[in-house]
């Protein structure tokens, strides 16, 4: 375990002298503070729109910020030759791909809590007290940046960073509507080869529509316990086993 | 020695996949309604999570031409223009109680069509159920409109029940001995 977080700590490091980094958290912050002015021109509906603009700016940022470092990780160790140093010592090739992506993934932890902090400020700011259900949330938009960064990680290791990128944005947005969207389409299909076809495809993709459980701090509605202990196992299998299949592709790769 | 590392890989990954599914049906089994628009909607899944910014970008809209319009005209049920916006608010994020309840008074008192009001206010209701707003809504349309106290009362409990405004309790409660007056009156 101690290679991992090594890797993972020299990861998070590089990470943050990244331009991409600082300018993505700064674009979401500014999308944050900037949905207060947008929300001060409706009455009665303040509140619900500044969660509503906040919660999907999070949850983009996220996800754009898990994408834009995992996919360039491990290329990048690649191309500037520091991997060479690394994989000469007595670490394994799934250390190195853990390590990769447990720094990509604390790093993109960072910024979600930089802006979670803003985000709750402004909530204080404008309901006059802490809403707590933000923390539940946050937790759950960790997770869906942990499978994306997962999804990342794992695309870079079979192409470029910016095919990976490209692959992995794809990956996001299909998983964003795959409840809403394949799913009703999988409901409405005939059997056949067809349906099981569309079947295999749903179950690839990854389900991040879950993990959204922004109705609990927009609307206050409540979402049962079980949902998100079987939530939280899924994500942590999901993440696991893209991994999985980076790092077992990478253990067999020339560098 | 390969061959049998390959195929534990192998079943370790059929293994997860499986534990995946499974974990993954089991969740959506457990997971609360979603409204009746978000599963017939392309628009609603397609847009995916910004579909939530659009509806909230065109509120704003509507408000700015709302308010423009009663420059005008006072009487803001009347402009029937603003429904087909409003339509489109809910389809985008039909948790938009707010556009609900505007375009039902626009259709019962502006386009004075009660059953086109009573369709939108029960899909909204339908989609909102706990919604302390739309309740008291149609508490006020099924006793002004359908001169229905039976069905407006229970609607009032309902938005009592859900409101978690003090003076809003209070306000309810009042319309709730009013239509218990009605009631026995009756």
């Amino acid at each position: 375990m101690k290679p991992v977080w090594i890797i993972a700590k020299a990861t998070i490091l590089e990470n943050g002298r990244k331009h991409v980094f600082h300018v993505l958290c700064l674009l979401i912050l500014a999308v944050l503070v900037g949905s207060t002015l947008l929300s001060i021109f409706t009455e009665g509906v303040k509140i619900k729109m500044l969660k509503d603009l906040c919660m999907t700016g999070i949850l983009f940022g996220g996800a754009v910020l898990a994408i834009a470092l995992g996919s360039s990780g491990i290329p990048g160790d690649v191309e500037s030759r520091t991997i060479y140093p690394i994989i000469a010592r007595p670490v394994t090739r799934m250390q190195y791909v853990a390590g990769k992506y447990l720094g990509t993934l604390l790093t993109v932890v960072y910024g979600l809590a930089a802006m979670g902090a803003i985000f709750g400020v402004l909530i204080f700011a404008f309901e006059g007290g802490p809403d707590w259900s933000l923390a539940l949330v946050m937790l759950f938009a960790i997770l869906e940046v942990a499978v994306v960064a997962a999804v990342a990680t794992t695309m870079s290791v079979f192409a470029t960073p910016a095919t990976a990128s490209v692959l992995t944005f794809m990956v996001f947005v299909a998983g964003s509507i795959k409840i809403g969207y394949f799913g009703e389409m999988l409901s409405k299909m005939q059997g056949g080869a067809a349906k099981l076809t569309m079947g295999v495809f749903y179950h690839l993709v990854p389900n991040l529509e879950c993990f959204n459980i922004k109705s609990v701090l927009v609307h206050q509605e409540v979402v049962p316990v079980a949902y998100l202990i079987q939530v939280l196992a899924y994500g942590v299998i999901c993440s696991a086993l893209v991994l999985l299949i980076g790092a077992t592709r990478f253990s067999a790769k020339e560098v | 020695m390969a061959i049998r590392t390959r195929a534990m890989w192998i079943v370790s990954f059929l293994l997860l996949f499986g534990a995946m599914c499974v974990m993954e049906n089991s969740a959506l089994d457990s997971r609360p309604e979603t409204p009746q628009v978000a599963k017939t909607s392309a628009v609603y899944a397609l847009a995916g999570e910004f579909r939530v910014v659009f509806a909230n970008l065109l509120w704003i809209k509507a408000d700015k031409y709302h308010h423009e319009f009663i420059h005008q005209n006072p009487d803001w049920t009347q402009d029937s223009d603003l429904l087909g916006m409003l339509r489109m608010i809910t389809a985008l994020d039909p948790t938009f109680t707010e556009a609900y309840a505007s375009g039902v008074y626009m259709y019962a008192d502006g386009q004075k069509d009660i059953i086109a009001a009573q369709d939108y206010l029960l899909e909204g209701l339908s989609n909102n159920p706990k919604s302390a707003d739309l309740n008291r809504t149609a508490a006020i349309f099924y006793a002004r409109r359908l001169e229905d106290p039976r069905t407006a009362l229970v609607y009032a409990r309902r938005a009592q029940k859900y409101t978690t405004d003090e003076f809003d309790s209070q306000v309810v409660g009042k319309l709730i001995r009013t239509l218990e007056e009605q009631i026995a009156e009756k």
